[in-house]
């Protein structure tokens, strides 16, 4: 039942905006109007391989002229305010790069909480953006070899110690977590002593947050000794430490990251026969993680409807969705760039810096009373930029072109703007609601005789009306 | 009479369609409509990052005014712009028949309010009410230089600004911020203000939240009333998809704050006559429940839509009149039961009135001043004003307006709702003044034991980065004013002076105090006494 067999549409299953709607919600942010349209036109198959290829071929962030910045030459700028300016500008870059595509920041901050560092440990902008590009770069590359940089990035090694390890004077803390968060999983084919041992072979790695310096391999702080792990006994090293990983524990390996694939792609309760299935092909794809992400999302598993709406939007996914699937196009919508990371921050998503090293829980961990009725009102701030001076005419223009042709029945606009939205159909007593929050303030004769349009004037400040109170359903919050 | 009559104004016919269309389309709508609808429930405070409600709800944090005041407003708003000239007749007034050859109510079908004055037959209901000293009317209000736009001349009543002010809160919801004060330890459970409606107007938004409550319908009231939750969560199913929804559903439901207080006081209530059968009257029947079940609630606000009769108005404006006064007259017989009906002031009022003469459709178009209705025991008998001279008018052949409708708020603020002068000033701009002996004056009036008061914040017009904080003080004394966080702790002291009697203000920069985009307090101390107020920076 639960397999890899691919999505074929047909007559009572098929591919149609709910669908692409729940594709590009789970890989991405949410689909931008035109991106939902061309997905629609497209074989799904197709259509999915494609994108995911895109994502994987798509230029990297181009480095700033900061990324190297060491302590000494912030110094030498004297201007106290420039590492905060200089967060600011990767902020604003990764926003602007969620409302244009949004499918690789995703992936980005699924790694982020994979491989989770906190800036306000390693505290310095080089080492962030290492980290930052290195996600980037893997996120659909050979997990092997991400893992194996990552143990090497400063922002790690500083964040878990790893450049405090040296012979005589080992640190387990990275050994630890890369089995256990990054590729195995709690107690799952690791000993207490294997965590000695995998960490006095990663051994002599340095650098320092202080200085900023680069990473260097320092062969007298290395433990040049015989270690033993898994069982095996050698005088094994920081390589050898991943080959043991991914060759003695592959299964572990692989069902672990499927399983966590799996969480945050289809729902959070995973089902282990499509996880097994899954974990194979990416044994034997050689720990590629791009086969391993067209197998889920081509799969007919992934489009079950009981998965469609069944996970919480994290703070930023419910921020983007709204913001994306609005169509504005970005430099119109900059004015709410400190919504975007002072918002998700205090709905409890602070990037660069989650809860702690196993990072954000997640899905039902996000909403509470508190955070509930915090992320109306930040929606609602994100409606008023999408209607504000700038953006009113594209909002209308969305709505002209969700709407059947030349359709004046608010009953019609409001349920293409709410599957456009929810993503999917609401119960009737909500869908009446909803219609008197289009109608708005527009005394009744108007609709009675036809005279009311979307050309009105009225008519963004009607979509928004609708969109504030959209916002707040319950059905919104879930993807 | 020689009098020539103009009609000069571009759409104001519904014949000329596209002049009509840009009547609706001639102005830039505000900015955007700040409604919240149902879940204008605000935030839930926090210490150390614990929700508070997990502490226990304090009904009594409900208003503080619920405690210094049994007195409550109940708005009636006449959707679409009401034809005035037919809702108070000027009996004798032959322009009136002259101009209206087919729409004038004649002499036969209305009731005398006076030897002048009179009402439709439809609106008998009215006529006891109007015996035992219990409704008032005043002819004639407007405001100067009128819009003729549905949505702006709203918006102008709705936030009582000049008509080229853009104003993007409520005169009620102005009313609410000053009268609700921010609780660090819990948030009122009580809607200080009620609609029943799709809440699309500005009347009741505050400053930064809406603490009111807006339910669209009277059938989403009876659900949520009996039930106590907003959302179902019985008939959802065991999929993934639907647990996941069930579980957001019962955190929304249990973050509705005021579900309890209005279940408690829809049970406790009880109708005790017969409401007809119209939406208005069922609303009436909800909001009079309500006030019997001593919710708690100070303002409400219903309302009735159809006024805009560009044609044939005799086939509906006089059922319109008569479902206002037969569901106004059940109301106040309703709340008379429990002797309540002096504790109630009921108004009408509508965005504007229609022109005076029939268009070429049977009908009227948009037009300016109109009369407002009060109604409640105590009020006295009265007619405020003359009605409107139909000879002498404006350049498009309106009447010139006599009572500015801020004047009237003016009355109700200071005089049924006890606020000083200073605090309606704030409230709905200065130079505004009550109309003597319009309303039964409150005494003592509220705060009159104060030493301060906060009265709001907002961000410079010349500099968005400076947030401005407007105070006041009875006495001078050493003033205090701070920030705090979520969970009360005080992040920013901002003032620590001696401050003379008077008004201030106090600039603060946000970026150099930190405030970034969040929820915090304001706190003023003086007097011995502490004023607090909630902040949101976006």
């Amino acid at each position: 039942m639960a397999g890899l067999q691919p999505y074929q549409p047909s007559a009572s299953n098929p591919w149609n905006k709910q669908k692409v709607i729940h594709f590009l919600r789970r890989l991405g942010m949410g689909g931008s109007p035109d991106r939902i349209e061309q997905a629609l036109t497209s074989e799904p198959l197709d259509y999915i391989e494609s994108t995911l290829n895109n994502i994987k071929s798509r230029p990297l962030p181009a480095a700033p002229v900061w990324a190297n910045y060491t302590t000494a030459d912030y110094e030498a700028l004297n201007n106290d305010d420039l590492i905060s300016e200089h967060r600011q500008e990767l902020f604003d870059s990764i926003f602007t790069d969620m409302i244009n595509d949004g499918l690789r920041t995703k992936l980005f901050l699924f790694w982020h909480n994979h491989f989770v560092t906190e800036l306000q440990v390693y505290d310095c902008n080089k080492y962030l953006w290492s980290y930052y590009f290195l996600l980037n770069k893997h996120c659909l590359g050979n997990f092997k070899q991400f893992v194996s940089d990552m143990g090497k990035n400063p922002a790690m090694l500083v964040y878990l110690n790893g450049n405090l390890n040296e012979v005589g004077k080992p640190n387990e803390n990275y050994a630890r977590e890369l089995m256990e968060l990054f590729t195995m999983g709690e107690n799952n084919g690791y000993t207490q002593g294997d965590v000695v041992e995998v960490a006095r072979a990663l051994t002599g790695w340095r650098c320092s947050q202080y200085s900023c310096n680069d990473v260097t391999f320092n062969a007298a702080k290395f433990d040049n000794k015989n270690k033993t792990i898994f069982g095996k006994t050698g005088n094994w090293g920081y390589n050898d430490v991943i080959q043991l990983i991914f060759t003695e524990r592959q299964n572990q390996v692989a069902y672990y990251i499927c399983k966590k694939l799996y969480i945050q792609f289809v729902h959070h309760t995973p089902e282990p026969e499509f996880v097994t299935e899954l974990s194979q092909l990416f044994i034997a794809s050689e720990w590629e993680l791009l086969p391993v992400f067209k197998a889920l999302f081509k799969s007919s598993h992934f489009f079950e409807e009981k998965f469609i709406g069944a996970i919480v939007k994290s703070p930023i996914e419910c921020f983007m969705d709204l913001t994306r699937m609005s169509g504005i196009s970005q430099p119109n919508l900059t004015d709410r760039y400190s919504t975007f990371r002072y918002g998700s921050s205090n709905l409890g998503m602070e990037i660069f810096n989650p809860v702690n090293v196993a990072g954000w829980p997640g899905h039902f961990e996000w909403i509470n009373e508190n955070t509930l009725t915090q992320r109306w009102d930040y929606c609602k701030t994100i409606i008023s930029t999408l209607s504000n001076e700038k953006n009113r005419e594209s909002l209308r223009q969305l709505a002209i072109d969700l709407s059947p042709p030349d359709v004046n029945n608010p009953d019609l606009i409001t349920k293409a703007l709410t599957l456009h939205f929810i993503g999917r159909e609401l119960d009737v007593e909500l869908h009446e609601s909803a219609v008197l929050y289009l109608k708005g303030d527009i005394p009744q004769n108007y609709f009675d005789d036809g005279t009311w349009n979307l050309s009105w004037n009225e008519a963004p400040f009607q979509i928004a009306n609708l969109l504030v109170y959209l916002v707040k359903l319950p059905e919104f919050q879930l993807s | 009479m020689s009098h020539q009559h103009q009609n000069n104004r571009k759409g104001r016919t519904i014949e000329n369609t596209e002049a009509h269309a840009n009547d609706h389309k001639s102005w830039n709508r505000r900015d955007f409509l700040q409604s919240t609808g149902i879940f204008a429930a605000g935030l839930a405070a926090t210490v150390n990052g614990v929700p508070l409600y997990a502490m226990g709800r304090a009904e009594h944090f409900g208003p503080l005014s619920a405690l210094e005041t049994d007195r409550t407003l109940v708005l009636i708003q006449l959707r679409g712009g009401n034809d005035g000239l037919n809702t108070v007749i000027d009996r004798f007034n032959s322009e009136y028949y002259n101009i209206r050859p087919t729409l004038a109510i004649a002499e036969s079908n209305l009731w005398a309010l006076d030897q002048k004055t009179g009402m439709s037959n439809q609106m008998i209901d009215l006529k006891p009410m109007w015996e035992e000293d219990k409704m008032k009317i005043i002819h004639n209000v407007g405001y100067p230089h009128p819009n003729f736009s549905h949505f702006r001349s709203s918006d102008i009543w709705a936030t009582a600004s000049e008509t080229d002010e853009y104003k993007k809160d409520g005169w009620i919801g102005r009313y609410i911020d000053y009268d609700m004060p921010a609780f660090v330890d819990a948030q009122p459970t009580i809607p200080p203000a009620l609609q029943i409606g799709v809440q699309t107007d500005l009347v009741f938004q505050g400053q930064n939240t809406n603490l009111a409550l807006a339910i669209s319908s009277p059938n989403e009231f009876y659900k949520l009333a009996v039930s106590g939750q907003l959302y179902d969560l019985s008939s959802l199913d065991q999929t993934p998809a639907d647990r996941s929804l069930a579980y957001i559903r019962q955190v929304a439901n249990s973050a509705f704050r005021y579900s309890q207080s209005i279940s408690n006081a829809y049970n406790k209530g009880r109708n005790e006559v017969n409401y007809p059968d119209t939406n208005l009257a069922q609303q009436l029947a909800i909001v009079a429940k309500l006030i019997k079940g001593r919710l708690g609630t100070k303002v409400f606000m219903v309302y009735i839509d159809g006024f805009d009769t560009h044609a044939n108005q005799n086939n509906n404006h006089p059922i319109l009149l008569q479902r206002i006064s037969t569901a106004i007259s059940a109301f106040y017989k309703d709340l008379a039961k429990q002797s309540m009906d002096d504790k109630v002031l009921g108004m009408t009022f509508s965005e504007f009135g229609r022109t005076i003469y029939e268009n070429g459709s049977a009908g009227t178009d948009h037009g300016t001043s109109a009369p407002m209705l009060l109604f409640g025991k105590g009020l006295g008998k009265g007619i405020v004003g003359n009605p409107p001279d139909l000879i002498n008018t404006d350049q498009y052949g309106d009447p010139y307006f006599e009572t500015d409708f801020r004047d009237v708020y003016a009355s109700v603020l200071q005089n049924w709702l006890g606020m000083s002068p200073e605090v309606s000033d704030y409230i709905i701009g200065n130079d505004r003044t009550p109309i003597a002996g319009l309303v039964p004056v409150k005494n003592p009036p509220v705060g009159s034991e104060e030493f301060g008061a906060l009265l709001g914040h907002k961000i410079s017009a010349d500099d968005k980065d400076i947030l401005q904080i407007h105070f006041s003080i009875q006495q001078e004394g050493p003033v205090i004013l701070e920030i705090l966080d979520r969970s009360g702790q005080v992040i920013r002291p901002l003032l620590n002076a001696f401050k003379l009697k008077g008004s201030h203000t106090l600039d603060i920069h946000l970026k150099k105090f930190q405030l970034h985009p969040g929820y915090y307090q304001y706190r003023l101390k003086t007097g011995g006494k502490v004023y607090q107020r909630d902040l949101v920076v976006l």
